[in-house]
């Protein structure tokens, strides 16, 4: 079986670096995505064992699933409580074809610092990948069914082997008897973790998803840019706005890790294709945005709402016109983004590498085919982002163009799009979830009542299975479909 | 008495950007100190309980449920640290001020539907109330600062008192 991060509460990228800090930086440490909801780390070791790689081994090479979710300092565990009061939790079987499940505290206590003790009493610190390691220890005495028969051995036990991997760091050992630990300063020691180098040459230690940012970073030229910094307030307020939320955007988000920093890095290599990215692709990304949250944040369409919206379509229009591309161009890369979103949602096999020579010539096209070589699932995000692109490039191409009806274009075919946000698969859309979901994007998202009407016509669409009149009437109830709409029906 | 206990004050402020490492950026977009003021009005020192040992989210009442007690705790076969909780002693006439560090979102996992799901509750928007439960007594539980292996971690559930005090949420 194997070690399974799930992504909707498990913050991978942390984990999956912890699990190579364990390692230490072996490079035969993979993972891959069977599903769009799990990481599946893999191991195939490269370098000379160690203890902390062997039982990284021995736990992957077992007939028992592990999944390992790493948590918030004050996050909730089923049946026990905040993981504050304890940093780590193992949940052991209560029969074989159970998996064993282990919950840990990345945030190092909110930045107060795990301590435990040592021979003498003193505080020591316990780093995150050394309580991981102690996790994992419960976890591998449960699968070798030499668990200790009581709680207060189990620590025992998993302390011995916590000392094991301590000792291979040149860590302070700890106290091998002792429970008592809690947040602070250590006494001695610091609060620092041996950080391992790898032997393979090339090869980074330090896995983790890349910067949400690396393309725009790399067609701004800097970080520091308000496209930036609303780009990952974003991604932070939408990957945690409910389960539904985090089930679209974590496999977008893991997909984009795959793809981003080639893409970022070509961009550093040819300056056409940065500039190309940054004004048909970045700028126009953080204008969607702002657009689309002023749309739903207003009841309805006013005249402020189309001020406002026109200001930001005038906004980039105006700095379009430093360029050397026209309304033209414009027109050819919003064509070419539906195209390339067509792409997306029939899964087109990528026919040849992409050729970024000449761009914005077939630009989204060419990010289409870098993201359809990526192997694995594919989440539908890009394609409806694909989309929504597409809108606003034409809007801002009717502007160069004189048009005045262009705002009212935009405006007219934002509420459209946004509903037709991509959901979860079929498989996740559970009617236990319905109500709770549906409320929290009735308050966060869809506080339209036009937008909410097209999200429920969306919804139903893809609802299968036999509880969608169970949908309508909680659609109902929570105010998405009224008397009048109720002829709306499944399919 | 432990009735000498008065939860003087419940409040939450957002935390200093210089006290947000990444690690804790990477799992919330905010984080906030929830400060608690508990003071002994009564004439004989009191013993409180200064960790937070559950937290729960009502969500009938929109209330983050803020437990320094014991008092619920459940039976659990999960292995872990299982750390004792801090126990402060508050001088006749003193008070002390108790800060926990919450997250926003707080990540709730569910699995009462069979599978595991996150129910992600934002600080402020999906919390109105804050009800914190503090255990107290004028005797502290057992000593028991060394604990060893066979020496099982002392069972607080029926130690002192507990007071509660129900507070709207304003940032």
């Amino acid at each position: 079986m194997a070690i399974q991060i799930p992504l909707h509460v498990g913050n991978p990228d942390v984990v999956f670096a912890d699990l190579v800090d364990i390692v230490r930086c072996d490079a035969g440490l993979t993972v891959s995505e069977p599903t769009l909801f799990a990481r599946q780390v893999a191991y195939n070791q490269k370098q000379p064992a160690v203890p902390s790689s062997t039982r990284i081994l021995e736990i992957i090479n077992s007939p028992v699933n592990v999944y390992i979710s790493g948590m918030g300092y004050n996050d909730v565990i089923p049946g026990v409580g905040s993981i504050s009061a304890s940093a780590g939790l193992t949940r052991s079987r209560t029969s074989l074809e159970e998996p064993i499940s282990i919950w840990y505290d990345i945030t190092d206590a909110a930045g107060f610092h795990w301590t435990v003790k040592d021979k003498d009493w003193q505080n020591i610190y316990m780093p995150r990948q050394v309580l991981l390691y102690h996790e994992l220890a419960h976890a591998w005495h449960d699968i070798q069914r030499d668990l200790a028969t009581n709680e207060h051995d189990q620590e025992v036990q998993a302390i011995a082997d916590e000392n094991t991997f301590r000792g291979q760091l040149g860590l302070t050992l700890r106290n091998g008897t002792a429970h008592k630990g809690g947040t602070g300063i250590p006494d001695h020691g610091g609060i620092t973790f041996p950080k391992c180098s790898p032997e393979k040459k090339g090869w980074s230690p330090n896995w983790k998803c890349p910067k949400l940012a690396a393309v725009a970073t790399a067609a701004l030229e800097t970080p520091n840019t308000i496209e930036i910094a609303a780009l990952r307030r974003a991604r932070a307020e939408y990957r945690q706005v409910s389960m539904w939320g985090t089930l679209i955007a974590q496999p977008a988000l893991d997909l984009y890790s795959k793809f981003g920093p080639h893409l970022a890095r070509t961009m550093q290599q040819q300056p056409a294709l940065r500039e190309a990215m940054l004004w048909f692709v970045v700028r126009p990304t953080f204008h969607l945005l702002t657009v689309a949250e002023a749309y739903l944040a207003a009841e309805t369409d006013t005249p402020a709402l189309t001020r406002t919206i026109n200001a930001i379509l005038q906004g980039y229009v105006s700095g379009m016109a430093g360029t050397r591309w026209s309304a033209a161009a414009l027109r050819e890369a919003a064509d070419d983004a539906r195209v390339a979103a067509g792409m997306l949602t029939s899964g087109a096999a990528p026919s040849t590498r992409p050729d970024f020579s000449n761009p914005p010539d077939h630009l989204f096209s060419n990010i289409a085919r870098e993201i359809l070589a990526v192997n694995g699932p594919r989440p539908a995000a890009f394609a409806w982002g694909f989309e929504g692109l597409a809108v606003f490039l034409h809007s801002a191409a009717q502007l160069i163009d004189g048009s005045p009806s262009a705002t009212d274009a935009l405006l007219s075919a934002l509420g459209a799009w946004v509903a037709r946000i991509p959901l979860p698969p079929p498989s996740e859309l559970r009617v236990v979830d319905m109500r709770h979901e549906l409320t929290v994007l009735a308050g966060r998202i869809f506080t339209r009542p036009d937008t909410r009407l097209q999200f429920a016509r969306h919804l139903l669409a893809h609802w299968t299975g036999a509880s969608s009149s169970e949908l309508q009437i909680v659609l109902g109830d929570l105010g998405y479909l009224d008397r009048a709409t109720s002829e709306v029906h499944h399919g | 008495m432990a009735d000498a206990l008065r939860i003087a004050d419940v409040h939450l402020t957002p935390l200093q950007a210089d006290h947000i490492t990444e690690a804790m950026l990477d799992i919330a977009e905010a984080w906030f100190t929830l400060s608690i003021v508990a003071r002994n009005t009564g004439s004989t020192p009191l013993f409180v309980m200064t960790s937070v040992r559950r937290l729960q989210y009502d969500e009938a009442r929109r209330a983050l449920v803020v437990e320094l007690s014991e008092q619920h705790a459940v039976e659990t076969r999960d292995a872990g640290l299982p750390f004792p909780p801090r126990i402060e002693e508050i001088a006749p006439g003193k008070e002390i001020t108790i800060t926990y560090r919450l997250s926003s979102p707080t990540t709730i996992v569910d699995n009462a539907s069979g599978h595991s799901r996150p129910r992600f509750v934002h600080i402020p928007q999906d919390v109105a109330t804050i009800d914190c439960i503090i255990a107290a007594d004028t005797t502290p539980p057992p000593a028991n600062e060394y604990l060893v292996s066979h020496e099982p971690l002392p069972d607080l559930r029926q130690w002192g008192y507990v007071i509660q005090r129900s507070v709207r949420a304003d940032v």
